[in-house]
């Protein structure tokens, strides 16, 4: 299982922007990510929200490497509150 | 043939290719016209609650206190259930898809990164930005439905 832990400055809160997003795929996730094997992206408990713009530029390569499908079978998200990881999961399509 | 036997015989073949034409045009304009009913009733399938009910109340649920901009929560989910909505014409119309998702993501992210300590002056221009974006994801629907030339004045496909 791949457990990335995203890291934010700490007075970060809210996320958006889909180049933002996508710059933290590149930095934080790209090099540290093995597609044949169960991932778990986990942001920090200090971010309460995170606008889709952003989901999508973090999940862009995500889906063009295993697809929506694979994302569904092979991707756990875990945030501060349930109604969170349910808007990340809803917003990447 | 006398010559105004022969004018009668030319106006009598005149006056059939204009009944065929007349004929020919009607069922092609008739086709477009069903067309277009029928992408309007789609439409109004799609968008009519959005634009009557749901996003005026998410708008009025913004409060602002004590310097603090609050409950935008809502208005971004409505925003987010619009693109959802709108995926049908992500394949029968493109550039009106994206150009309706560039309207609503950019103002998502202002709701998003805006919520929380604002001062006075700040929050009306925030008020006035937010009212004029409403207005254009408005304008943008609308037109559609209404089959209007929509100028697109976002980012690049």
């Amino acid at each position: 299982m791949n457990r990335i832990e995203l890291k934010f400055d700490k007075s970060d809160t809210r996320l958006a922007g889909f180049p933002y997003g996508k710059m933290i795929y590149d930095k934080q996730v790209k090099d540290n990510i093995n597609y044949d094997d169960k991932i778990m992206i986990v942001f920090p408990t200090q971010i309460e929200k995170i606008a889709s713009s952003f989901v999508q530029g973090f999940f862009a390569e995500i889906v063009k490497n295993i697809g929506y499908a694979g994302i569904e079978k092979q991707v756990d998200i875990v945030a501060g509150t349930p109604e969170l990881v349910y808007s990340i999961k809803k917003n990447i399509y | 043939m006398g010559y105004s036997m022969r004018l009668e015989v030319w106006l009598s073949i005149l006056a059939l290719l204009i009944s065929i034409g007349t004929a020919v045009f009607e069922y092609f304009w008739n086709i477009r016209i069903n067309k277009t009913n029928l992408e309007s009733e789609l439409l109004k399938d799609v968008y009519k609650d959005f634009l009557m009910t749901k996003i005026p109340e998410a708008r009025n649920f913004i409060h602002y206190g004590n310097d603090i901009l609050s409950d935008t929560d809502k208005l971004v989910d409505i925003l987010n259930e619009i693109r959802h909505a709108s995926l049908f014409y992500k394949y029968k119309d493109k550039k009106y898809y994206n150009y309706l998702c560039f309207k609503l993501q950019a103002l998502e992210d202002k709701l998003v990164m805006k919520t929380g300590s604002m001062s006075n002056d700040d929050f009306v221009i925030f008020n006035a930005d937010l009212n004029k974006s409403i207005e254009e994801i408005y304008d943008i629907i609308i037109k559609k439905y209404k089959g209007e030339k929509i100028i697109y004045k976002g980012p690049k496909e």
